[in-house]
């Protein structure tokens, strides 16, 4: 408490009253002038001193935000380019598919067949066909300003890959997220708060498109460890999730499927 | 008045010449605004109760900047700077608060 009287009650330096009680003891007025050098220096000091300091907090706003303006752009940029590159590399696929069938139009209907086969087999090619589209999106509205840490409402790369196996599971033959057709080389990551799909972010709603069987894939489905898990999804953490069985559902070819270094056992050098 | 003129040219200097402020400087430099305040503050209740002297008003800015600079300087040392240089501003804007009172005192009887 007396630290508190003392400063509530006596704000003034004490040594004010003490220098100008020595100087009426010794007979000069109580109080000096204002406009001497050293009162004017310290005043010219301390206007120095905020103006600097209401300068340095001005200046620093406008450097963020042009490093963030300028890191978007980076984002946006080399987002495109991706974009780009994927397209070209879809144009030439398409180029190489045409140049294959045409350089094997002489070579017979069975070598043409099988190619296709292979394709399909390792997601190179577009495929259509009957199956099934399960969608997650996030919890609508905002965050759970009460929950702590992770964002429960948030879908996230297990869930996803939860469903994908699945579906691999139920029988699916085929399986694209977003557009991301999975291959023997396809990963499912979590990056941030992004989910990457073939080294690519994709962003919520998350569409999983699997062919298979019209007649069992939706059963079998929904009897697996992914069926229940999509249940307790919506259930438990508000999850907007669907799953909607569809006769023609058409999934693109894998933009990525080249293999370098592996060879065939036993046909090494 | 000089006094007065003084304050207004360094603020005109320090925005003329925008010095840059060392990024180790930077958290200081509330504290030293709030500490050079509370001396100006104090100095012109000084003038009005008729008391003022110019040495004591330099050794207490500069005693008032370099003491608060070192506790939010031995916090940060210590990892409670925020803590301590929320206490200098408490203990500082009492004082500032009550001296302003006691100037409209002088000044407005009221």
């Amino acid at each position: 408490m007396t630290l508190i009287n003392e400063m509530l009650t006596r704000p003034l330096d004490p040594s004010y009253a003490a220098s100008a009680a020595r100087r009426v003891a010794a007979g000069e007025p109580p109080h000096t002038s204002v406009g001497t050098v050293l009162v004017t220096l310290t005043a010219i000091l301390i206007g120095l001193l905020l103006a600097v300091a209401a300068g340095s907090v001005r200046r620093d706003a406008p450097t963020a935000q042009g490093v963030r303006a300028e890191l978007i752009d980076q984002i946006t940029e080399r987002r495109d380019v991706v974009e780009e590159r994927s397209r070209a590399i879809a144009a030439r696929q398409q180029e190489i598919a045409g140049l294959e069938a045409a350089s094997l139009a002489g070579a017979g209907a069975s070598l043409t067949a099988r190619l296709q086969r292979l394709g399909i087999d390792t997601g190179s090619s577009a495929v259509e066909g009957p199956g099934l589209i399960v969608s997650l999106a996030d919890r609508p509205g905002p965050a759970d300003p009460e929950a702590t840490g992770v964002d429960q409402g948030k879908v996230l790369s297990r869930d996803v890959f939860i469903v994908v196996n699945g579906l691999w599971q139920s029988g699916a033959e085929a399986i694209s997220i977003n557009g991301q057709r999975l291959t023997v080389r396809s990963p499912i990551r979590f990056a941030g708060a992004a989910i990457l799909v073939n080294f690519r972010p994709i962003s919520p709603p998350y569409e999983i498109s699997a062919i298979g069987d019209p007649d069992q894939l939706p059963e079998l489905f929904a009897q697996s460890v992914g069926g229940a898990y999509v249940k307790s999804l919506s259930d438990n953490f508000g999850i907007v999730t669907s799953v909607t069985a569809k006769d023609d559902i058409s999934l693109p070819g894998a933009t990525r499927v080249s293999i370098d270094r592996a060879r065939p056992l036993g046909n090494g050098s | 008045m000089i006094p007065a003129l003084g304050l207004l040219a360094g603020i005109v200097i320090g925005i003329v010449l925008k010095p840059d402020v060392p990024i180790w400087l930077q958290p200081y430099l509330p504290i030293a605004v709030i500490a050079a305040l509370d001396a100006v503050f104090g100095a012109v209740r000084a003038v009005l109760d008729g008391i003022f002297d110019d040495k004591v008003f330099v050794v207490s800015f500069l005693s008032n900047v370099v003491v608060a600079a070192f506790i939010v300087y031995l916090g940060d040392q210590l990892g409670v700077g925020s803590q301590l240089s929320t206490g200098v501003i408490v203990v500082l804007g009492v004082r500032i608060f009550s001296n302003v009172a006691a100037i409209r005192r002088h000044l407005f009887s009221a």
